[in-house]
């Protein structure tokens, strides 16, 4: 059984000039044990999507059910487990921090929750300074404040906070996006080592194919809140069916400076014309088919599932 | 990860210069303020704001008369000092009453972000008033009761105070550090006094010291304009008031001494305000 189920999930905003359907239908399993990487451009409900998925906002219809309990119908107590068994990394590592309190104590925030008490705070303090420890923080860095740390310290503080609970769920919301290029690396070794000690289950939100390339072991690939593709990373990033998963992987850069890059045209938007698909407007590969019905849903290899209704056409 | 960590003295001890001339200018700022209030309690005996000398009028600085006399022939210096013991106190009562009535309803249309977006319009046509101009009116009418001046700035001031922490409590509430408590669980009240209060606080204080600067300057614009404390009791704006006309032949130190007292205290509530501001925020002070 999967630890995570998200089944037929939709998500409605009410913008200045009209409703914006941030996800639309919208279904996924996250086994224990397992990383899944959810990528998509900004705007693809990708975030919104996690944030459902977690708890920290209600669908508009669809359920969510955490380790075989809709959390729909959880009650306050189990919200709040809810709470310190899935843990979350912020986007922006330094903004997600309280620049008036200490590493040690941010780590401390989550713990406090999850075992109140006065009794418990020498165990609590013991758990927050190994936590700290695990993810590279020395006792000298652990007492100081968010802003005389460097960005990559501060991810890692959020990644103890993250983890200092032992949750079941880790969210990473975009966790390197904010860094340099040159720390990325070592953060994402470190939640790949920290994964495969733990055995825990991820799911990552990324714009960034290294990242999820880096990670995950299954892939959704979210355009305009529907997913287009998903499948397991290597079937999926080798060999990608859909139009739009196969436009956003040919604008990665390749290793050669010189190779040539295979450019693949995305045509200025067209009319929508009446189609179910979420990329037609865009879409290189459009045909009649297209605004026939019903987008089907390909398994093309096995896990591997492409929604798309001109995959079998030619190119 | 970068040259921070390897020069830890070179960085932390600019800090510490930068905090330290913070401090300084804190302290000294409160202290100059504290003596100009309590001079006058403490050491009254050692001035004659009110003994008059016909027979001494308007003389410039010298020995006997530091600041000089004015037009009844009164001792400057006396008056000069005499004067904090009025100003002062109506200022930071008032700023300090303006900031009890303000926060509150601040903190609230910062949660309530609906009925704030509604409310701070009405603040805003308030403040779109020539206050001083109503204040005045007020107090005029009111026949100068020194209690009806702490209220007209009330009136003045507290709108202020609204604004400023509501801007304050919007911005901290929607921090991402807050959202992140919430997901772990925290509860409202918690966040509320841990993450919140202490963020906010420092730019309010900050903030107040600011309103307490154009405070001083309305209840110095009042008295000049001779509405507010009645004479003979000495105030800075109604002492320029009283020699201002002298100014033309060149008798200057009647509208000096009491000037400077005006423009130093400004000064201080600035500095106070500056002072706040650079030495908060832990870690922002890089």
């Amino acid at each position: 059984m999967s630890l995570l189920d998200v089944v037929g999930v939709h998500k409605r905003f009410r913008s200045g000039t009209g409703v914006v359907r941030a996800v639309n239908g919208v279904s996924f399993a996250i086994p224990e044990g397992e990383v899944l990487g959810i990528i998509g451009e900004s705007g693809s409900g990708k975030s919104t999507v996690a944030r459902i998925a977690v708890g920290l906002m209600p669908p508009d219809e669809g359920t969510v059910v955490f380790d075989g309990r809709d959390l729909s119908t959880m009650s306050g107590r189990e919200r709040r487990t809810l709470r310190t068994s899935i843990g979350i990394v912020f986007q922006e590592p330094f903004a997600s921090l309280d620049p008036r309190r200490t590493a040690l104590e941010s780590v401390l925030e989550p713990l406090e929750v999850q075992r109140p008490g006065r009794a418990a705070a020498c165990g609590r303090t013991s758990a927050a300074r190994e936590a700290l420890s695990r993810v590279g923080l020395g006792p000298d860095l652990q007492e100081r404040y968010p802003g005389r740390l460097s960005g990559g310290e501060q991810q890692r503080v959020g990644i103890a906070r993250a983890i200092v609970t032992r949750p079941r769920l880790v969210l990473l919301d975009e966790p390197t996006s904010a860094l340099d290029r040159s720390i990325r690396g070592d953060i994402l070794d470190l939640l790949g080592s920290i994964q495969r000690e733990e055995g825990l289950t991820y799911c990552l939100i990324s714009h960034d194919v290294e990242t999820i390339n880096h990670l995950s072991d299954r892939v959704l690939v979210m355009y305009r809140g529907e997913v287009v593709e998903s499948g397991p990373t290597d079937d999926v990033l080798d060999s990608p069916r859909h139009p739009y998963t196969q436009a956003l992987l040919s604008a990665r850069l390749p290793l050669d400076p010189r190779a040539e890059l295979p450019v693949l045209p995305l045509p200025a938007e067209r009319p929508a014309g009446g189609s179910r698909c979420p990329f037609f407007e865009r879409c290189h590969r459009a045909a009649a088919e297209c605004t026939a019905g019903p987008i089907p849903v390909v398994e093309c290899a096995p896990g591997h599932r492409v929604a798309c209704a001109g995959l079998d056409l030619p190119r | 990860m970068t040259s921070v960590t390897h020069r830890p003295t070179g960085r932390s001890s600019s800090l510490a210069r930068a905090r330290r001339r913070a401090r300084i200018q804190l302290w000294g700022s409160v202290a100059v303020i504290a003596t100009l209030v309590l001079y006058p309690y403490l050491f009254g005996w050692t001035l004659e704001p009110f003994s008059t000398d016909a027979a001494r009028v308007l003389e410039p600085p010298s020995a006997q008369h530091w600041f000089g006399t004015d037009r009844v022939g009164a001792d400057l210096l006396s008056r000069t000092l005499w004067a904090g013991r009025t100003d002062l106190p109506l200022t930071l009562a008032a700023t300090l009453l303006a900031l009890v009535i303000g926060a509150p309803f601040g903190a609230w249309f910062g949660y309530s972000a609906r009925l704030g977006e509604r409310m701070m319009r009405l603040i805003d046509a308030f403040q779109a008033l020539p206050l001083l101009i109503l204040i005045l009116a007020l107090v005029a009418l009111s026949g100068g009761k020194a209690y009806m001046i702490v209220v007209a700035i009330v009136l003045y001031a507290a709108p202020s105070f609204v604004r400023v922490v509501r801007s304050e409590v919007l911005a901290v509430s929607t921090a991402r550090y807050v959202e992140a408590a919430r997901a772990y669980g925290v509860s409202t009240p918690r966040i509320l006094i841990r993450h919140v209060l202490p963020n906010v606080t420092e730019i309010i204080l900050a903030q107040a010291a600011l309103i307490a600067a154009s405070a001083f300057l309305a209840i110095s614009s009042l008295s000049f304009l001779g509405v507010g404390v009645a004479p003979p009791t000495p105030t800075w704006g109604g002492m320029i008031a009283d020699s201002v006309s002298a100014l033309i032949s060149g008798i200057w130190w009647p509208t000096l001494f009491p000037g400077l007292a005006v423009f130093v205290n400004v000064v201080c509530f600035n500095l106070i305000a500056n002072a706040i501001r650079s030495t908060g925020r832990s870690g922002e002070l890089s």
